[in-house]
Order: structure tokens, then C-alpha cells, then sequence
């Protein structure tokens, strides 16, 4: 991997847009990995946490829009508990997930595809139906016949509704229809 | 008949940029009882202070400004050069044209009015001042070091070959400190008891060095030169001259104790000594877990003594003496592996501190030298050492680096595999900061020949998972994970202040900062003194640091107490504050806002000796001259000499009036 | 001690047992507890890495929700919790964002409320001597391995529960049933939470890890507080010792279960007959039932 950096380029540009985002300082990393042993799904990532840090402070946007890392992660707050500087690497990674897809890079994982069916359920009745989630995904995701034996055992152990409750879902759809106005326009 | 002599500074171009020096000294020149008013480049230099001393000989100056930097730069240089030709020092003043004027302003023609009047304030104040005389204070020829460690020794041998007689002043039963406990040293490898062994016996049998053991400060009072301690013997229970160490006490005893000493590896028993080595080699009675104390029991250590030396009746004891100059060498204390909650919060046997991993593999350690798994006595083939254990993490400890931790894991992964030949010596890492002589070299030594596996990364989780313990760590360097199943984990942990030492510091008027390291007065120019006279600082009390930089500073602030007790007596600043007795009623505002407690009531009598009335007085070696007292006087009584009433006036009227 | 009960989604469908479990606690212990009538979705994990404030908005109803009815609110979701609890950081920040949920909620919320976990209002309120008084069922003989999970303990300074490396309150209300809460180091190992759908496999991994070092601490069972660490521990169990060809039988008790059986109180109120891996053989084995 070659770097280059020209005279007119200000690096800190990016960890700057990061600060007003995920509300974490990426200038106060000083690599020591502590984030990366700790993390339970390092060994699924392409790159690791504490790198995804790493191309931020050299503003390498591309680098870490287009990793599979930031997709990744399960949000478990490991790293950002224990980072000896107080740098919300959670955060971070939450915040270019947002900026990926306000520059509409396809997410390496399957993980839109649960939010989206998650989000739909939410906005058509106001609680999440969980039956409706699941095969929301598995049509998304292409994954037809993903858990479907246990539909029949949760039926039997009576832990699943099959009727979707309705509630303030009208009031909740105008939440969801303001919010998402508002942020594209951020 | 005033006859001043004003001195205009170029200052290169720092003053003369900005302020027209030339126009200055030639406006000044008019003001009545100015007879010489002339600029130069650079005063302060020699040809620039000899031009000062012929003009006060040739013109018979009466009082001299100095129109330049700040007085807190050269105030002392042109002060001397006035007492050499002749004048009293305190007939000059400084007018400061630059830091005030030429450095803060640009505008050339109104600095240069600003200097003019800034100068014409200091020769008004010149006209009126008085010769002062500074003030002569007696000293006590006889110095005390708090703290027992090599640090505190040193200083205590480096004094006591000046011959000051001195006090070595320790809290635990035996001097020695954390050195004392070390198996080997960086970077030569050097036994640390037997390079520490012969100074303790040096301190034991010098004639002017006096060893108190087993206690503490009490109180301070008094001012440099001239303080008042009182110490604290705590109750030892045994009478040292009676006893002759021989140690059928300690034998006989039959209740054991976790040993402090071999930081919780090791078992003492409630009469003991710290270490064989120990000095003074007397045992001392441990009050908490004697039967004898706790549920009047047993005596048998009593019984046996062959010289009646045991005495349960024992009282603390507090001592008086009197000391010219103070070394306070209280050293460090280390975090606990129970301090992080990661690392499994102590439970874990074979998870230890690096203090506890030196007893470990010390021949005169808990399992002499025989280096075993606290938790089944195995012997560990694979250890991890992890580094920056609390320091470096300002989120969740300390901020600082404990500067010592590289060095000394270096030092461990080399002490292991001179004992486990087949081991694995594992050290996760951020940096490597090894910058003393041959400190480099030491630690390359460690991973090119003697086969550390340095790995970049700290260890986020270390837990146990059957017989094994499990590090999670990181190498950043690959990017990768790196999981070790280990026999045992050292942790490198932060080194911090020591317990009870900010009681200490507030006893003896001496400041410290947020984690309890003592303050020097100037972090680069006054490394080994506080801001109080009189007291001085060396070793891990500042800040972490290594034993070479240790003992150098308790030679340097030895250094410092002997050039302070080598006159018979001090010289301090004219600057003090005096009482016209005639009209002072003795409200006792004065005496209250001092804040160095430097004013008290003086009784006035008549001939017969009968009490007329008080009067303040102050004691000019405690004041410094801060001028707190002078606007507290209702009737003007009190005034600062070098800065009176009559004498700021006159400044403020040069700048105010026409 | 008058709370409003937010349960929900996971609590109310795939999670019914530890809603079951719930109420049966707050009736037997008479506590002045009601569930909040309109309660909607907090969002989970799925809005937030989409649109922040919308994360924020949704929990923020029932904030509202709460306020209406003049009560404190009292949750078991640990990831309703924490959403309820940032929605409710954001509102005090009184910033651009403030003004955003306020605008698209189209109201403003009150932010000053208080949010509590079951546990514990448990611990320091009810209080651990009263809840002894009610035991009737030692579950002496029974090793139990407490697992929180992420969410509840992180981050640190936003849920505030307990110490995010060992924590403390479930295993101190193992310890009241008589049950042994054993010591072990994975009390908040994440178990790959809502991957459970989307990425099974890594949920099977991480999962497998917790039962096994339970296991080998000398667990007999686990004790839950969170509903999705639930489903991966138990529903997913049987998978697990298909992938690791092994087997565990470590039933996964919600905590109030285990509180309920030591309250005497029936085992189908409690909803011990929804768990995937049977209880029953163990708890008879021990005397329990």
C-alpha cells in the first residue's frame, strides 16, 4: 500500500467530520491494539479495529467505507470499554456505517437487510413482528429457507404471535417519515 | 540630594524594535534628579554591567533604574553589580520595557511612551527608597531524610560525609525500600541486595547518621534552617540495644502472617523482621495479629528472650529535635493486581505483579529462587509478560508512563530464562522506551539473544480456562489477534504514590499534584527542591524513575542541603515587612492574614515589667516579603520595606498625575 | 416504588417466558408495578446505525408514554435500557439534536424521569432481607453461572448498572434463592446479540464459548437477564453441539424464574415449560421440584 500525500491535503479533515458524527476524538488513539484483542468478531473482519482507526486518522475514507469490518461489528462495546484513551471505537463504527450510506456504498454484509426488515416492521405497527422480521430477511437476503425449522418449534412452545399488534402505528410512521426527511438533510 | 542614574536596554532587538530606546533615555534625562540617562545593547553582559558600576563611581549615584527585562531575570545581575561598586542593592530598580512593553505591543510610537513612563514610575519610587539590609538567620547544622529507600540512604551517606550529623527517618521496621526486594538490576544485572547491602551497613554504622525505624512524622514547624520536627515511634515492643537479634522470637512464634515483604507470596510471623538483611536487625511486634493483642494469649517470644528485650507494654513515643534543611525520599508504591477488573481482580493466583515475579525468582524470595506457579508450585514454562498495566490510561488510571516497566520487563524475560532454559518469554508492548546508558542495548540484548518474543499490543482480557491462563492480545503490527495460553501472566503495574503521603506533604507545607507526586519548585531548572525553603525532594516521590536517576538526585539534593547548612548563617532578602510600633494597636489583622504565620504579638513593658501594651511583630525570617499585611493595617502601621506606602505612591503618581 | 413496566417487543414474542416470569414476581411481591398501556419498538439495533435520530425518536415515545401516565419506568430489555437511556441522555443535552427528536416527534419530552432495570429496583429498593423473608425454596445444590451479556453493563457511563468486568447484582440474587452463584470470567462476553438472525454462524461461535467455560466453572445452569443472550444460549443450543460436536444440557433460566421457584411459585406461571433445553430433569434431580 503506498500512501502519497500532497502539500494542500489536511488529514485531520476526516477524524474531524468523525468527531461531529460519532462524537469521539480518533486523534486520541495511539494504536495500541487493546481494541482489537478484545474484539469478538476480529476474526471476521478484513481489518482490524484498531486499524479502522488507523486510516481514519490518515483521512483514508475509501479504506475503511469499503471494508467489511465496519459491517461487521456487533456493537458489544468491548473495545471502547476498555480503551485506555476514551476513544468510542463503537461509535466510529457506527457513525461510517451512516456515512456509507449517505454516500450509498453497498454494505459488505448482510446486516441491511435485517435492519430493513427490522425498520419495516416497526414502521408498519409500531412493535416489531417478529415473523414478519424473519421472513423479511430470508426474502432480502436471499436466504429462503434460513431458520425455518424453527418456526414450527417456536409455534409449539408458544413463543411466537402470528397476529401483528397494531399500536400508534400512524403516529410512529410520521416519526419514522419526519426522521428520515430530516436526516438527508443534515 | 537625589542623584539617579537611569540605563536604557536595547536588548538587541527586542526591546529597540518595538520601544525607541534612544528617545527614551533622552526624555527621561530631563526629569529632575536624573543626572545620567544613557541606552545600551546589552546590559546584562559584562561590558554592559561594568558600564553601570563606572557610572555609579564616576557620577556618585545616589540610586539606579535599569530600564530592560524583567527583574525576575536579571534583578540579582544588576544588584550585585551595584553593591560591588559600592551602592546599596536596593538603591536599584528595574523598569520592565520589555515583557510589559515592547514584547506585548507593536505600535511604536506608544510603546515607546508606555517605556517612558513606565521608567519615569521607577526613578520616582528610586528617589524615595532606603537602603536595606538583608536579613541574617541563624542555622541548625543538622538535616533529616524522610524515607529509608536507596534514595533516602544516599542522600543521607552524601550529607553526612559533609559532616552534618543526620536523621534517616523510615516508616516500614526496616530501611531498604523497594530495591531491597528486587532480585537483580537493570541494565548490568547487578544483585540488588548486594550492591544495596553495603550502603545500609554504611548508613548503620556512620557515626553522624542516626536511624529511626518504625516511624513517622508527626508535626513540623519552624522555617529553613531552623525547623522543628516531631517524630512518631510507633511501638516496636522490642527494646533494639537490649536485643541482639538472634531470632528465638521469631522461631518460637506460632502465628503466621502474610508477609508484605514478599508482596503476599510469603508468610512472616506476628514478631518478625522484614528480611534477613534488614537494619536495624531487631524484630518488631506486629499489634494486628499478635495473640497477645488480640486475645492475650500466648507471650512465648517474651518468655524466651534471652535479654528480656520484649516489652508488651510498649507506648508510641514522640520525639523533638531540631534540623536545618529536610530531604523527603518517600518513593513509590505499586497497583495491585486487584485493580483491574480485566485482568480478573487478584483471584487469580498465577496473575502477578512484576514486584511479586522479582520475589518470585529472588533467592532469598518465598520459594528461594526456585521459580514456582503460586498456584500448584509447577514450574511455568510459558509466561507472558504484559506491560503498561494502569499507566498510559487516562480513562480508566493513570495517564503517565511509569517509565521503568520497559527496562525492568526486559531485565524479568532474561531472569526467567536463566532459570527456565526451554521457556517462553512473551511481552506485549506499545512502545519501548529504553533511553538511559546501555538501556538500548539491554533490551535488544532481551529479544536478539536471549529469546524474548516481543509482541505489539495490549492484552484486552487474560482469564482462566482449566489449568491454563488465557492472555487476549493483540499484534497490531500483523493485525492480528494473538491468543496465549500461559502457566503465568506478569503484569507490569503503574507505579504511584505512596500511601499517606499527601497527610505528609500538607504537614510539611510542601505541594503535590493530582496523583500525589510531590511539586518541585521549577520542573527543568530546580529538579530536587520544593517551593518551600529549606525542604528537598529526590526519587520516585516526583515522578517515576529508575535507580541511577534516583540516587543522582539524592546526591543533588544532598548537595543542596550542605551548601544551605554550610554557613553559620543565612542570608535572606532585605524585603520584610516592619511595624512602627508607635502607633500600632494591636488589631491583630496583620497577625491573621500572614500567610506564613511570620507575624505575633510582642508584649511591651515598662521598667517595672509590668505589660503596657502589645505591639505586632515580625519575625523576618519567616516573611517573605509578600506585602499581604500592609493594606490590612487600619492605622498604616505594618509597612513592606523595598516596597513602602510612601514608595509605590510615588509610582503611581509619576504614571497618574502631569 | 411505582413503576411502569416496558416490556418490550422481544418480551412480548419470542421471549414470553421472561414476561410470564416478570408479572408472576410483581404480583407475588405486591410490588405497584403496571405495564405502560401504548408502549412502542425502542428501535434495538437496527435504527441507529441507519438513522441516529430516529434511534433517538423512537425510544423517546415512550418516554412520553411514561410522562403521561406520571411514572418512573421499569424495564428488563437490557437493549431497551440502553435506548431508553440515550434517548433520554440526548433530551438533557438540550442541543441541535434535542431539537430534532422534539421536532419530529412533534412534541416536547420531558426528559427527567427515571429508568430502572427489574434487578435493580430488586436489589436497592425492595431490598435484599425482605426478598429472603418471601423465600419458602432453598435452591441450595444448584451452581448457576450469571451471565449479563454486553448491553447492560456498556457503556459504562451511560447504563451505569454495575461493573462492566465482574459484575455483581443477578449473582447476588442467585445467592438469595440458596443457589450457588459460581465465580467465572465470561459474565459479559458478548454472545453476538442480534446476529442471532442474520449471521447464525458467528452467534454458534461465541455462544459456544460461554457454555463451554460455564461448563467447565462448574455451572449446572446459566442465569439470564437479557432476551436475545436467551434465544442464542438456548433456543440455539442444539445447534451449537451439532457444529462443536459436543454436548451441554446447561438450561437457561431467565433470573426472575429462579427467583419465582425459590418464592415457591408454579413452574408453569413461570413459564419454565417455553424453555428450550428442559429445565425439569435438573430441578429434579436437585430436589427443586
Amino acid at each position: 500500500m503506498q500512501v502519497n500525500i500532497n502539500k494542500d491535503v489536511n488529514l485531520l479533515e476526516f477524524g474531524e467530520d468523525l468527531k461531529q458524527i460519532a462524537e469521539t476524538d480518533v486523534k486520541k488513539c495511539y494504536q495500541c491494539g487493546k481494541c482489537t484483542a478484545g474484539c469478538p468478531l476480529n476474526y471476521l473482519m478484513d481489518i482490524s479495529p484498531s486499524q479502522v482507526i488507523r486510516f481514519c486518522q490518515l483521512g483514508m475514507k475509501e479504506k475503511v467505507l469499503n471494508s467489511r469490518s465496519i459491517w461487521y461489528c456487533i456493537f458489544c462495546d468491548t473495545c471502547s470499554t476498555r480503551c485506555p484513551q476514551g476513544v468510542d471505537i463503537k461509535g466510529v463504527m457506527d457513525g461510517l456505517r451512516r456515512i456509507a450510506r449517505s454516500e450509498k456504498i453497498k454494505p459488505k454484509a448482510d446486516v441491511r437487510a435485517l435492519e430493513k426488515s427490522f425498520a419495516s416492521s416497526i414502521y408498519s405497527f409500531g412493535r416489531v413482528y417478529e415473523p414478519g422480521v424473519v421472513a423479511g430477511f430470508n426474502l432480502l437476503s436471499g436466504k429462503l429457507l434460513h431458520d425455518v425449522i424453527l418456526f414450527p418449534l417456536l409455534l409449539i412452545k408458544r413463543k411466537i404471535c402470528l397476529i401483528p399488534h397494531f399500536v400508534r402505528s400512524s403516529e410512529v410512521r410520521k416519526v419514522f417519515k419526519r426522521a428520515r426527511k430530516k436526516e438527508r438533510s443534515i | 540630594m537625589a542623584r539617579i542614574g537611569v540605563f536604557v536596554c536595547w536588548c538587541g532587538s527586542n526591546i529597540a524594535e518595538t520601544v525607541d530606546v534612544v528617545k527614551a533615555s533622552e526624555t527621561i534625562a530631563k526629569i529632575p534628579g536624573v543626572v545620567l540617562s544613557t541606552d545600551y545593547k546589552y546590559l546584562c553582559s559584562d561590558p554592559g554591567q561594568d558600564l553601570v558600576k563606572q557610572a555609579i563611581k564616576d557620577h556618585n549615584l545616589t540610586g539606579v533604574v535599569v530600564a530592560s527585562c524583567s527583574p525576575r531575570m536579571h534583578e540579582p545581575t544588576f544588584r550585585k553589580a551595584a553593591a560591588q561598586a559600592g551602592l546599596n542593592p536596593y538603591m536599584l530598580e528595574m523598569a520592565n520595557i520589555r515583557e510589559q512593553c515592547s514584547w506585548v505591543h507593536d505600535k511604536k510610537e506608544d510603546a515607546t511612551q508606555k517605556a517612558i513612563d513606565l521608567i519615569r514610575m521607577m526613578v520616582e519610587k528610586v528617589k524615595r527608597n532606603k537602603p536595606l539590609q538583608n536579613v541574617k538567620i541563624p542555622v541548625t547544622k543538622k538535616a533529616l531524610v524522610i524515607g529509608g529507600g536507596v534514595t533516602g540512604i544516599q542522600a543521607a551517606l552524601d550529607i553526612a560525609s559533609g559532616g552534618i550529623p543526620v536523621i534517616l527517618l523510615e516508616r516500614e521496621p526496616s530501611i531498604g525500600g523497594h530495591m531491597s526486594m528486587l532480585d537483580e538490576t537493570f541494565p548490568t544485572l547487578d544483585c540488588s541486595q548486594c550492591i544495596l547491602t553495603p550502603k545500609m551497613v554504611e548508613v548503620a554504622q556512620h557515626p553522624l547518621i542516626q536511624i529511626i525505624t518504625y516511624s513517622e512524622l508527626e508535626s513540623l514547624e519552624g522555617f529553613v534552617g531552623n525547623f522543628k520536627v516531631k517524630i512518631r515511634k510507633k511501638a516496636r515492643h522490642v527494646d533494639i540495644d537490649a536485643c541482639t537479634g538472634c531470632g528465638t522470637c521469631w522461631q518460637k512464634c506460632p502465628t503466621k502472617v502474610t508477609s508484605e515483604f514478599e508482596q503476599g507470596l510469603g508468610k512472616r510471623k506476628a514478631i518478625y523482621i522484614p528480611f534477613p538483611q534488614a537494619i536495624p536487625s531487631r524484630p518488631v511486634i506486629d499489634e494486628d495479629h499478635c495473640l497477645k493483642f488480640t486475645s492475650n494469649r500466648c507471650g512465648i517470644c517474651e518468655k524466651v528472650c534471652p535479654t528480656k528485650a520484649v516489652h508488651f507494654d510498649d507506648q508510641p513515643v514522640i520525639i523533638e529535635e531540631e534540623v536545618g534543611a529536610i530531604v523527603v525520599a518517600t518513593g513509590y508504591d505499586l497497583m495491585k493486581t486487584s485493580d483491574f477488573g480485566e485482568y480478573g481482580y487478584g483471584k487469580y493466583k498465577d496473575v502477578v505483579t512484576s514486584l511479586q515475579f522479582e520475589r518470585m525468582v529472588c533467592a532469598s524470595g518465598p520459594t528461594l529462587g526456585d521459580l514456582q506457579r503460586p498456584s500448584d508450585g509447577k514450574k511455568p514454562k510459558t509466561v507472558v509478560f504484559v506491560k503498561c498495566v494502569g499507566s498510559r490510561d487516562p480513562e480508566h488510571h493513570y495517564p503517565y508512563c511509569s517509565k521503568i516497566c520497559c527496562m525492568y520487563t526486559a531485565k524479568q524475560t532474561m531472569l526467567f530464562r536463566h532459570k527456565v532454559h526451554d521457556g517462553n518469554a512473551y511481552v506485549f508492548y506499545i512502545d519501548i522506551r529504553s533511553n538511559g546508558k546501555n538501556y538500548e542495548e539491554f533490551v535488544r540484548r532481551a529479544s536478539e539473544h536471549e529469546g524474548a518474543q516481543y509482541i505489539r499490543g495490549r492484552v484486552s482480557m487474560v482469564y482462566q480456562d482449566g489449568e491454563d491462563l488465557v492472555v487476549e492480545g493483540a499484534d497490531t503490527l500483523t493485525n492480528s489477534q494473538v491468543k496465549i495460553k500461559a502457566d503465568l501472566v506478569v503484569l507490569a503495574t503503574a507505579m504511584k504514590s505512596p500511601e499517606g503521603i499527601k497527610e505528609l506533604a500538607q504537614k510539611l507545607g510542601i505541594g503535590y499534584d493530582q496523583h500525589g507526586f510531590l511539586t518541585e519548585a521549577h520542573p527543568k531548572l530546580k529538579p530536587v527542591e520544593s517551593s518551600t525553603a529549606g525542604i528537598f525532594l529526590a526519587g520516585c516521590a516526583l515522578s517515576p524513575r529508575d535507580i541511577p536517576d534516583s540516587v543522582s538526585e539524592a546526591s543533588g539534593a544532598a548537595a543542596k542541603v550542605m551548601g544551605l547548612l554550610s554557613k553559620s548563617e543565612l542570608e535572606k532578602d532585605g524585603v520584610v515587612a516592619t511595624v512602627r510600633e508607635c502607633s500600632c494597636t494591636a488589631c491583630q489583622n496583620c497577625v491573621k492574614v500572614c500567610p506564613f504565620g511570620a507575624i505575633s504579638l510582642k508584649d511591651i513593658k515598662d521598667r517595672q515589667g509590668n505589660l503596657i501594651r502589645q505591639v505586632a511583630n515580625v519575625n523576618p525570617g519567616l516573611c517573605t516579603g509578600c506585602g499581604t499585611c500592609t493594606p490590612s493595617c487600619p492605622s498604616r502601621s505594618i509597612d513592606l520595606q523595598g516596597f513602602t506606602d510612601e514608595e509605590l505612591y510615588a509610582e503611581i503618581n509619576a504614571m497618574a498625575l502631569l | 416504588m411505582n413503576y411502569a413496566y416496558y416490556p418490550g417487543c422481544s418480551l412480548e414474542s419470542t421471549s414470553p417466558d421472561f414476561h410470564l416470569s416478570t408479572k408472576a414476581l410483581i404480583e407475588f411481591l405486591q410490588m405497584d408495578i403496571e405495564e405502560i398501556p401504548d408502549w412502542t419498538c425502542c428501535g434495538a439495533s437496527a435504527i441507529h446505525p441507519d438513522n441516529k435520530l430516529l434511534s433517538l425518536a423512537l425510544p423517546s415515545l415512550t418516554l412520553d408514554s411514561a410522562n403521561k401516565i406520571k411514572k418512573d419506568i421499569m424495564v428488563q430489555c437490557p437493549a431497551c435500557y440502553a435506548h431508553l437511556r440515550e434517548a433520554q441522555h440526548a433530551l438533557k443535552l438540550e442541543d441541535e439534536m434535542t431539537e430534532g427528536i422534539h421536532e419530529v416527534l412533534n412534541k416536547k419530552v420531558d426528559p427527567s424521569l427515571n429508568i430502572k432495570h427489574f434487578s435493580e429496583i430488586l436489589v436497592h429498593e425492595y431490598g435484599m432481607d425482605k426478598l429472603e423473608e418471601k423465600r419458602v425454596k432453598s435452591l441450595e445444590g444448584l451452581k448457576v453461572a450469571s451471565y449479563y451479556g454486553c448491553v447492560i453493563v456498556r457503556p459504562k457511563k451511560v447504563m451505569a448498572y454495575d461493573d462492566p468486568e465482574n459484575p455483581q447484582l443477578m449473582d447476588q440474587l442467585i445467592t438469595m434463592t440458596g443457589a450457588t452463584a459460581i465465580d467465572w470470567p465470561f459474565k459479559t462476553k458478548c454472545c453476538g446479540a442480534g446476529n442471532s438472525i442474520s449471521r447464525t454462524e458467528v452467534v454458534l461461535d461465541l455462544t459456544y464459548e460461554i457454555l463451554r467455560m460455564a461448563k467447565q466453572n462448574g455451572a449446572e445452569a446459566i442465569s439470564v437477564l437479557c432476551p436475545l443472550c436467551h434465544i442464542n444460549l438456548d433456543l440455539r443450543q442444539k445447534a451449537i453441539e451439532k457444529r462443536y460436536k459436543t454436548k451441554f444440557n446447561l438450561p437457561i433460566f431467565y433470573y426472575t424464574q429462579l427467583l419465582g421457584l425459590s418464592f415457591g411459585l408454579d413452574p408453569k406461571k413461570l413459564a419454565l415449560d417455553r424453555l428450550f433445553v428442559s429445565p425439569f430433569p435438573l430441578l429434579r434431580n436437585k430436589g427443586l421440584l
